[in-house]
């Protein structure tokens, strides 16, 4: 859009040639469209040296480190394809990461998206003054960083406790249960901590989303004879706020994918017998305790191509919405 | 639609980019476990409990006749007895009984800081004395002696177990061109520095009095006519004494009659405009070396030296106190000049923003005496805001009378009128605490409220108690509200226990079990209170003595120049950085740079030491000092940035560093042997490896700067009351738990493998570091013993030590010694004395000896390689070895104490410096005969880490599943190989755990080394 209003202000030159598209290579065009709109350019510039040196740059080193045996402090050696070999073929460990990452991220991703948007959907409907007001509670969770630790409290080990203490006075258990180092309780808590503090910026932008639609839309709908709200929601409200879904949905992903700090807050690191080990734990544990800094790049891009994947994924899933 | 890839884009690298920006930093902390104690301990716990009070004894002998005679002087020298405690000797001290002459007294008694010394005396008839005895402080450490009195060989009153006499400290005080006192000025900043103090020993008189401040007068005794044996025994320090004088107790003297006696002397109020201005951040001496002058910057009109201003960019010395002034008998004394005879008026202008509600007390001496009664308790009302007051006790304001001349004043801390309120508090708490473990004795920590307990029947006396107990909190409210005039949260929380306990006294059946947990945080809620009261924080700017009709100045600022003030400083603190510093040096110095993470205040105490002491030794080395977050390290080493030195690293950074190559070995260092003399021989174990092989150079990659283990605490009142040992051995340990369970304690363990195996005399590594011998016999035994604590005996994984080790649930636990000690030193005051520390419990060996290991961990200094490019190594090498001296780190932990209180015990690694710190004779003597020999390092091998990760997993899995301890483990011992295989491959060096008569021989000057040679200089 920017590059359109740039364009229409700068200067013509008259003097010049003609030329048509079809007169040049493509490169040549690209060049030449560049230097017209040399101003967006220079305007974007700052962003994009920095977007570049600290995000871009790094996702590629992170690529080229993935093919070496590199601890940081030594020269690096380069192995071409060893660290995912050994990755694949002689790593349980992730494995095990790789299957509890999908676990999550199956269950919290779709969960904690189709609740946010839900909540929103059902919120949209109060009043603006309450609706601010409950907006806020759903939000809290996500935006008070810590707040999860109030489980690790609830679930404390200690017979002081309160799940414990409470199950010990009515006679359930007679010791402490260790919820947060026992493998059969581990995961399914974090899902739970993690589905209750997952309303974040995706549910707000939802709600943004909501309150954008031209009211006007609804009523041509209802004369164009939608029977109930589903309808309304699928033909009207959805594709009204695609931008906003495919957001959430980025965001949903990149959460379930990058879900680690929720475990380790409350079950430590490791969890017990790797019971709830993701794959950032797997990265985060090869990177830094144990300075194999090339393996752990070779995680981060299989954990990147995975990213990638399940993006395109739910983009086509989404296309469909409104069909 | 170029915008819309151009979002595809940025949404895939912002996902990639949110996940690998995300690193994990896996610790597994291991602690380790442990036991041991006399008899004597507990026959003492208990007559403490049984001990009379000075109030109690007071009343049981205010009636008898005071004597007036003469004073009966005992000359020290002529003593009759001496004996050190069982087991010690001359050997064990270096100031044994002696007669010498100190500071112009010849004949004098030198009494060590252990031992009873005894004297006799003849009293010619009955009546109630006082006692005055003259002292020399001996210059020794820096904490404050301690005796306990006894007469006839009883202890007539509780306070008198803990009678103190206060050092002398001054300052030394830099003088300008005119010779008046100015503070030295950093020049970059402006910053002004403190003088350092020293030890001004002088002959001092000491009135037995009380120490803790409850009390305002001197204590007195009740003697019978005829030969009497008094002695005084040492808890902390030597002293010198002159004499021990039994007199005539003093006449009390109010504020009315000192002025009508002045007054009947022809005295008049003094000139107006005599004014006298005392900056109070110059006193002549004060008696604890924390007692330091500070620049406050509350106030924008703070006046330093003399009345100059306030300044916006830098720090001026303008006050001294705050809550390093704020413990009964700490003492600080100013000296002025009097020109005109007559009545002046003491103003102080101070900030007492701490006590809430409430003010704090001060005893005042004006040349050494307390002029009048009243002075004893001198009032300082709380307000947020700094005020001036004339000298009042809350009622009257003061004058003094003061003759032309040079005079002296002194405020000591004291309780004042709260003293007596505080003491019934403490008394009710104790009896508070009684009656709960009586209950938890019967109910168990989570009664029900259901069951039938028979209260009334089993605990008639208890409830009685409760009872009496509540009415006495009511009653100590009220008079609180008197005393201060106000409302406040401090009486609530009287009020709220003495309701609960109101409650259950009267429907015990009913409220005993519901009430009964709130009734334990509410003890906890009054043991803070308690300790929060009795600190009588206050701080001075100026002490000005004028004619009590004379105007006083402002006591705050305005709102414009607070705000002018406040406008200039939020400008200056863009401009000034504290976090790094660079000291003194010649022209051409080699500059080090070192690193530290410890807080911004403990840099400020590094940074003058560097600048007071290191630039003295070498002043061609100039040391650039940075504050740094832990995590920039590896970063600043990658980019080649990093320091020369870094201090305080742990065990696994520095074998983590060294194999990579990024560590100097330090062996090869002029003086290498003389560091390495100053610490345990286990704290060089963790920082040295052979290379290539077990019998290969010996590196040592870093040197010893702190050193942790675990103690075993317990608590004295208990175990006196149950009536058993502290356990010694791990059988002990688990006789001991079914007894206490059926009293419904519990004993707080923590799990530490590496101690199980270390006490059944196995090892943790095989093949020289290469793979580990967990899998061994004794190995697997050491982990199903340990795990059966857990499993048979049902201890709790999960606590919180400190809480459920004041409420007593957990009389036994094991810790860390230095934290736990520090933390509970501070948390819970009311029980002072009623705890000890011991060895963790050992394992017995088949000819009856005690292994009773215990495991040490370290942090070090470390040299990086880049210093060696640099050409900085040896000076680096210099700053650590002048960092590890004795005096350089018994300062540095004196200095931290001065900052944070009596509880910051600083565990540094250096031996005589541990050691010199302010533990009490008995605790100086378990750590060093019964922890300092038993402790073993152990050392970490590359891939290390996982071994505290697959432990924890096997153990997990006994306890939650029921799975075999010994079957797990070695289920894992397989994989840690693998990883410490992997682990080899990877590196280029080969590190290897040296063999056991090489370490020895190797680190023969290191202390409790088998070859242990002394290092001659």
């Amino acid at each position: 859009m920017s590059e359109k209003t740039v364009s229409a202000k700068a200067p013509k030159t008259p003097k010049a040639k003609p030329v048509a598209r079809k007169d040049m290579t493509k490169a040549q065009w690209i060049w030449k469209e560049m230097k017209r709109n040399y101003i967006a350019y220079i305007m974007c510039a700052p962003f994009f040296l920095i977007f570049f040196t600290f995000t871009i740059l790094p996702v590629i080193l992170s690529i080229f480190y993935s093919f070496t045996i590199f601890n940081l402090i030594e020269p690096m050696k380069w192995i071409f394809l060893d660290n995912y070999i050994r990755l694949f073929l002689d790593d349980d460990i992730f494995l095990t990461a790789v299957q509890n990452t999908l676990l999550f991220a199956v269950i919290i991703g779709p969960v904690s998206y189709l609740l946010s948007l839900f909540v929103a959907w059902f919120i949209n409907e109060i009043p603006p003054k309450i609706r601010s007001v409950v907006t806020l509670i759903f939000y809290a969770p996500s935006i008070s960083g810590g707040a999860n630790m109030i489980w690790g409290v609830f679930f404390s080990g200690d017979s002081y406790g309160y799940a414990n203490s409470i199950l010990m006075r009515l006679g359930i258990i007679q010791s402490p249960i260790q919820f947060f180092q026992n493998a059969d309780y581990v995961m399914p808590l974090c899902i739970v901590v993690a589905l209750w503090s997952s309303l974040g910026t995706s549910f707000l932008s939802f709600i943004g989303g909501l309150q954008t639609i031209d009211k006007a839309q609804f009523e041509a709908a209802a004369v164009d004879g939608i029977k109930n709200r589903w309808q309304e929601l699928w033909y009207v409200t959805l594709p009204n706020m695609k931008s906003q879904l495919l957001f959430g949905a980025i965001l949903a992903i990149t959460s379930a994918f990058g879900f680690g700090a929720v475990v380790d807050s409350l079950a430590g690191n490791p969890s017990v017998d790797y019971c709830a080990w993701t794959i950032v734990h797997h990265l985060g544990d090869y990177g830094g305790a144990r300075f194999e800094v090339g393996y752990a790049s070779a995680i981060a891009t299989i954990l990147f191509a995975m990213m990638v994947g399940s993006n395109m994924l739910v983009k086509k899933i989404l296309a469909k919405v409104g069909q | 639609m170029k915008l819309f890839k151009f979002k595809k884009v940025l949404a895939f690298v912002l996902a990639f980019a949110m996940v690998a920006g995300y690193a994990v930093s896996v610790s597994a902390a291991s602690v380790s476990t442990g036991s041991s104690s006399s008899s004597s301990t507990f026959d003492e716990a208990l007559d403490q409990l049984n001990d009379a009070s000075w109030s109690e004894y007071y009343s049981l002998v205010n009636v008898i006749t005071r004597y007036n005679g003469d004073d009966i002087v005992i000359k020290a020298s002529d003593y009759t007895g001496k004996a050190y405690p069982e087991g010690f000797g001359a050997a064990d001290t270096d100031y044994d009984w002696a007669i010498i002459s100190a500071d112009g007294k010849d004949d004098v008694l030198q009494t060590p800081d252990m031992g009873t010394t005894t004297w006799k005396v003849n009293i010619p008839k009955d009546g109630l004395y006082a006692m005055d005895i003259y002292y020399y402080p001996t210059e020794a450490k820096s904490a404050s002696i301690e005796r306990t009195l006894r007469i006839d060989g009883e202890i007539l009153y509780s306070e008198l177990r803990n009678l103190v006499m206060t050092k002398i400290w001054k300052d030394q005080y830099a003088t300008d061109a005119d010779g008046n006192i100015i503070f030295e000025k950093d020049e970059a900043t402006g910053d002004e520095s403190r003088p350092s103090k020293v030890q001004a020993p002088a002959w001092s008189k000491y009135t037995v009095s009380d120490s803790t401040g409850y009390y305002g007068g001197e204590f007195l005794f009740y003697l019978e006519a005829g030969e009497h044996e008094i002695s005084l025994e040492a808890q902390r320090e030597p002293v010198a004494l002159d004499s021990i004088v039994i007199r005539a107790p003093k006449e009390v003297l109010t504020y009315a009659d000192y002025k009508a006696q002045w007054e009947a002397k022809g005295a008049t109020q003094a000139p107006s405009g005599s004014q006298i201005y005392i900056p109070a951040e110059i006193p002549s001496a004060t008696s604890d070396s924390t007692l330091y002058p500070a620049a406050d910057r509350t106030s924008s009109i703070n006046e330093s030296l003399f009345g100059a201003p306030m300044s916006a960019s830098s720090a001026l010395i303008n006050s001294l106190g705050g809550t390093n002034w704020a413990t009964s008998g700490q003492w600080v004394e100013w000296t002025f000049d009097v020109e005109h005879a007559g009545f002046y008026s003491i103003n102080f202008r101070f900030s007492q923003g701490t006590a809430e509600g409430v003010f704090v007390s001060r005893k005042m001496y004006v040349d050494g005496e307390v002029p009048f009664e009243e002075a004893n308790y001198l009032e300082f009302m709380y307000n947020d805001a700094w005020q001036i007051k004339p000298a009042n006790d809350g009622k009257t304001n003061f004058e003094v009378y003061l003759e032309p001349g040079t005079h002296t004043i002194k405020l000591e801390v004291t309780l004042g009128h709260l003293g007596d309120v505080i003491q019934r508090v403490r008394t009710a708490l104790a009896g508070i605490n009684e009656v709960y473990l009586k209950i938890l004795q019967i109910t168990g920590t989570d009664p029900d409220a259901y069951t039938d307990y028979k209260f009334y029947s089993r605990i008639p006396k208890e409830i009685e108690k409760m009872r009496e107990l509540a009415n006495e909190l009511y009653a100590i409210s009220e008079e609180f509200q008197n005393l201060s005039g106000v409302t406040s949260s401090n009486t609530a929380t009287l009020e709220n226990v003495a309701r609960i306990l109101e409650k259950m006294a009267k429907d015990s059946e009913g409220q005993i079990a519901k009430n009964f947990s709130s009734l334990k945080s509410n003890i906890g809620t009054l043991g803070t209170w308690v300790n929060n009261i009795q600190k009588q924080a206050l701080t001075l700017d100026y002490i000005l003595v004028q004619p009590a009709g004379d105007a006083l100045p402002k006591a705050e600022a305005n709102f414009w120049q607070d705000l002018w003030f406040e406008v200039q400083a939020f400008w200056f603190s863009f401009i000034k950085s504290d976090d790094s510093f660079t000291s003194d040096a010649e022209e051409g110095a080699t500059q080090i740079e070192v690193w530290t993470v410890v807080s911004r205040e403990y840099t400020q105490i590094i940074r003058d030491m560097i600048k007071d002491d290191f630039s003295k030794y070498y002043p061609n080395i100039a040391v650039n000092l940075k504050l740094v977050a832990g995590a920039t390290l590896l970063p600043a080493t990658l980019a080649g940035q990093g320091p020369d030195v870094m201090m305080g690293t742990g065990e696994n950074t520095v074998i983590n560093y060294a194999v990579r190559g990024a560590l100097l070995p330090l062996n090869g260092y002029e003086e290498f042997d003389l560091v390495s003399s100053r610490f345990l021989i286990e704290a060089m174990r963790p920082v040295s490896v052979a290379v290539d092989s077990a019998d290969g150079e010996m590196r040592t990659y870093g040197i010893p700067h702190t050193m942790s283990y675990s103690a075993m605490f317990y608590r004295t009142d208990i175990f006196a009351e149950i009536g058993e040992p502290v356990p010694k051995t791990w059988d002990d340990f688990r006789s001991l738990i079914p007894k206490l369970q059926a009293k419904n304690y519990t004993l707080g363990m923590s799990k530490s493998l590496d101690m199980f195996i270390l006490q059944h005399d196995a090892d943790i590594y095989a093949d020289g570091g290469v793979h580990i011998a967990y899998g061994g016999d004794t190995q697997l035994d050491a982990f199903t013993t340990m795990t059966e604590f857990f499993t048979l005996y049902t201890l709790p994984i999960s606590y919180d030590a400190s809480n459920r080790f004041r409420t007593g649930e957990m009389p036994l636990i094991i810790s860390d010694l230095v934290s736990f000690y520090n933390q509970f030193t501070a948390f819970a005051t009311e029980l002072k004395g009623l705890w000890g520390f011991a060895n963790v419990p050992g394992v017995m060996r088949e000819d009856g000896t005690i292994n009773r290991s215990n495991v040490l961990a370290v942090t070090s200094l470390i040299i990086m390689k880049d210093a060696l490019e640099r050409g900085t190594d040896a000076a680096s090498f210099k700053y650590i070895e002048w960092w590890t001296r004795d005096y350089i780190q018994s300062q540095y932990g004196n200095e931290l104490i001065a900052l944070m209180g009596a509880a910051a015990k600083y565990n540094t690694a250096n031996v005589k410096a541990y050691l010199e710190m302010d533990w009490s004779a008995r605790e100086s003597r378990i750590i060093m005969n019964e922890i300092f020999p038993n402790l073993v390092g152990v050392p970490d091998m590359p891939g290390s880490y996982i071994i505290a990760r697959y432990v924890n997993f096997a153990f997990l899995a006994a306890y939650n599943n029921g799975a075999s301890p010994s079957d797990e483990l070695l289920g894992y011992v397989e994989l840690i190989d693998k990883e410490f295989d992997r682990k080899r491959d990877e590196l280029n060096r080969d590190f290897f755990i040296p063999t056991e008569s090489y370490f020895q021989e190797y680190f023969k000057y290191s202390l409790y080394s088998d070859n242990y040679v002394e290092y001659q200089k």
